[in-house]
């Protein structure tokens, strides 16, 4: 989910209900067909309610905190990155109170994540539902449960369970938060704001194996750095090193940078719209995969790296794959992916090139101790 | 494990499997068990015997050596020495020659000698036939007729090898590996000698299965112990029942002493040499073991703490604990 393209569909619903005519058009199909230009060369004219300007404010805080915050070089860059994003959010909540993306980073930058975040979240999500079905049906543009990922106006509540399930898998509340990704799920068969992730790590948590295995069944077409790891966790768990070891070699094989990710396993911070983007089967796909399993990575090993994060690290195709990336990266050529391509994917780009912005995030990734 | 009380009851046992008589003779029996505590070494019998005796001399190097390290630890010293538990090893390795079949000193010295957790447990598993058996014969030999196996003087070092397997598959958090172990050991031994409900306690809650830590609270009589009352509290704190949780963690500081403050201000125990230290129920020293263990457990519910010193009794009784025992909270 991209806060960019939500605000790009939510002014094309706009600029779809406005007759052509006063939008200066031959035909309805002149006008939409013109909506990209337009869109791209003069977003700030066109038709849009406190709403949606409130909506695209949030998104240019989501820009800086997913994005730019990320690659910030110092304390200093950082604080001054994250007093706009506040300023933004409070702006775009005087704007329209209801923008609950807006509310919830807002809270976040406040009050910090896991149990108070929890709490908030658990709090007004009733509240958000109605909301946000209310203003889908005054748009015309409900979607039907099972769907919920469709229409623009819905996707708001889909990110509040997100970042609930989310704040309660990091709080060691495995069962809650695999409830709500069931929700989650079930409202938007898509699930196009990646729950089955986040569920991933949950089964993996309370060691359910039978769960994993059902969940990556309900999503057969999608094969994901989350389910890949998680089947090496699983199996490590318990103790089928032979099968953990070649599911870790096919990971190694799929993903470029691998080597270089799964011996460092840093941690960055959640991405506050949604999960960071990434390019499927990418470097970024993987780093952001094995930044989430920090909870299973670092589990009940204190300062120390866990048996689990060792065994990894240590594994001998693992080091070559590790040899072989800096051995490229020395001779300058290298071609392994990891870079974001223009404007697709923002950020957390870190993996390739041994972490080169990131390093310096406000939040600075945990490697292994 | 007190080493020297178990060599006296295993010297007894095998006079009485000797000498049936003297298994009905209590007053013979106090007076040979006396005479023994005052001088182990002239009721040594066999090799076995003196293997055992090496082994209490072992822990107790063992143990100076932990506290030696700890103290260059405190000063700011680099103690190689002392850390490498290189006496400790040799003591061991001495009680093996003496007897190779010294399974208490055989697990000591796979744990001091393991290059990290995952190389202990593989050892030790590859150990646990070859102790089953062999204990498992002595045993046969010896105990003659034991309602519990923990009865079983001669099964003990096989049954404590099996502890640790447990042990080390929690700490590499493979808990429903642990639990399996865990559910195996009960059955076979329901009075549970080795008091492994505890752990099995805390990775229920750990995994959060409500219906399982039930029962085993039933199980048990629902007598409780610190571990349950930990298990309870989280559990019910993770499950998000936080009315049941509260009241948990207020059960929690009013029954088991020392265990707030132990929760707010994790405490350090010496390494277990190779089993939890006898406790008396329902005392500090238990809450602390019980608190030190659950650690895992604590870890990985990380605003546990924090929101139980939201709950006034349980901030209280911490505080209170902290003062009587001059600490400030």
């Amino acid at each position: 989910m991209s806060a960019r393209a939500d605000d790009f569909e939510r002014l094309a619903v706009r600029w779809a209900q406005t007759p052509y005519a006063s939008l200066g058009y031959p035909s309805a199909i002149a006008a939409i067909t013109a909506f990209p230009e337009v869109y791209a060369t003069s977003r700030d004219s066109l038709p849009q309610t406190d709403a949606d300007r409130a909506f695209a404010l949030m998104g240019k805080a989501a820009d800086i905190l997913d994005g730019t915050l990320l690659f910030a070089s110092d304390d200093d860059q950082a604080n001054a990155l994250t007093a706009e994003a506040i300023g933004y959010l409070d702006e775009a909540l005087k704007l329209d109170p209801t923008c609950y993306d807006a509310m919830r980073m807002r809270y976040m930058l406040e009050h910090g994540t896991r149990d108070v975040m929890v709490s908030f979240l658990t709090e007004h999500e009733g509240q958000v539902r109605a909301r946000c079905v209310e203003v889908a049906r005054a748009a015309n543009m409900l979607a039907p449960e099972g769907h919920w990922s469709v229409s623009v106006f819905q996707r708001p509540y889909l990110r509040w369970l997100f970042n609930l399930a989310n704040e309660q898998l990091n709080c060691g509340r495995y069962t809650r938060s695999l409830e709500v990704c069931d929700r989650l799920m079930g409202l938007d068969e898509q699930d196009a704001a990646g729950a089955r992730m986040i569920a991933a790590l949950d089964y993996v948590k309370l060691e359910d194996a039978d769960g994993l295995a059902a969940l990556e069944a309900r999503f057969a077409s999608d094969r994901n750095a989350w389910f890949d790891l998680c089947d090496v966790f699983m199996a490590y768990k318990r103790q089928d090193l032979a099968t953990a070891a070649t599911r870790l070699h096919v990971i190694v094989r799929d993903y470029p940078g691998a080597g270089n990710t799964l011996t460092a396993q840093d941690e960055v911070s959640a991405g506050a719209f949604a999960r960071l983007s990434y390019q499927p089967r990418s470097a970024d796909e993987l780093y952001i995969a094995v930044s989430e399993s920090a909870v299973i990575l670092d589990e009940n090993c204190g300062d120390a790296a866990s048996a689990l994060s060792d065994w990894i690290a240590d594994d001998a195709i693992v080091r070559h794959a590790f040899d072989a990336e800096s051995a490229k990266r020395r001779e300058g050529s290298d071609e392994t992916g990891g870079a974001p391509d223009a404007g697709g994917s923002r950020g957390a780009a870190a993996s390739d090139a041994g972490v080169p912005g990131v390093s310096g995030a406000p939040h600075a990734p945990e490697g292994r101790g | 494990m007190l080493v020297m009380s178990e060599y006296v009851s295993r010297m007894l046992r095998k006079r009485s499997a000797q000498d049936p008589t003297l298994s009905d003779d209590e007053a013979e029996l106090g007076r040979i068990a006396r005479e023994a505590m005052r001088d182990p070494d002239s009721f040594v019998a066999d090799d076995e015997d003196r293997a055992f005796l090496a082994l209490a001399r072992a822990t107790s190097v063992a143990r100076r050596e932990i506290e030696d390290a700890e103290d260059a630890e405190a000063y700011g010293e680099s103690a190689p020495a002392a850390s490498d538990l290189t006496r400790t090893r040799h003591e061991l390795q001495r009680c093996l020659e003496i007897d190779p079949h010294c399974y208490d000193a055989r697990l000591l010295l796979t744990l001091a000698d393991a290059k990290n957790d995952d190389d202990a447990l593989a050892r030790l598993l590859a150990l646990e036939d070859e102790a089953r058996a062999w204990c498992r014969q002595r045993s046969d030999e010896l105990d003659g007729f034991v309602l519990d196996p923990w009865d079983a003087l001669f099964m003990r070092p096989y049954l404590r090898i099996e502890g640790r397997i447990v042990d080390l598959l929690t700490t590499s958090a493979r808990y429903r590996a642990a639990l399996e172990r865990c559910r195996r050991l009960l059955a076979d031994s329901p009075a549970d000698g080795q008091g492994i409900r505890h752990t099995a306690a805390l990775i229920l809650a750990r995994l959060e299965d409500e219906k399982g830590l039930d029962d085993l609270d039933a199980r048990f009589g629902r007598t409780g112990s610190a571990w349950m009352h930990v298990a309870r509290a989280i559990l019910l704190y993770k499950l998000g029942r936080m009315d049941a949780a509260r009241r948990a963690v207020t059960g929690l500081a009013t029954l088991c002493p020392g265990a707030a403050y132990y929760l707010a201000n994790p405490t350090y125990v010496q390494p277990y040499l190779p089993d939890r230290p006898p406790f008396t129920p329902g005392t500090a020293q238990e809450s602390l073991l019980a608190t030190y263990e659950a650690d895992f457990l604590v870890m990985d519910t990380p605003d546990f703490v924090t929101w139980a010193l939201s709950v006034e009794s349980f901030t209280h009784a911490a505080s209170e604990y902290g003062r009587l025992h001059g600490d400030d909270l």
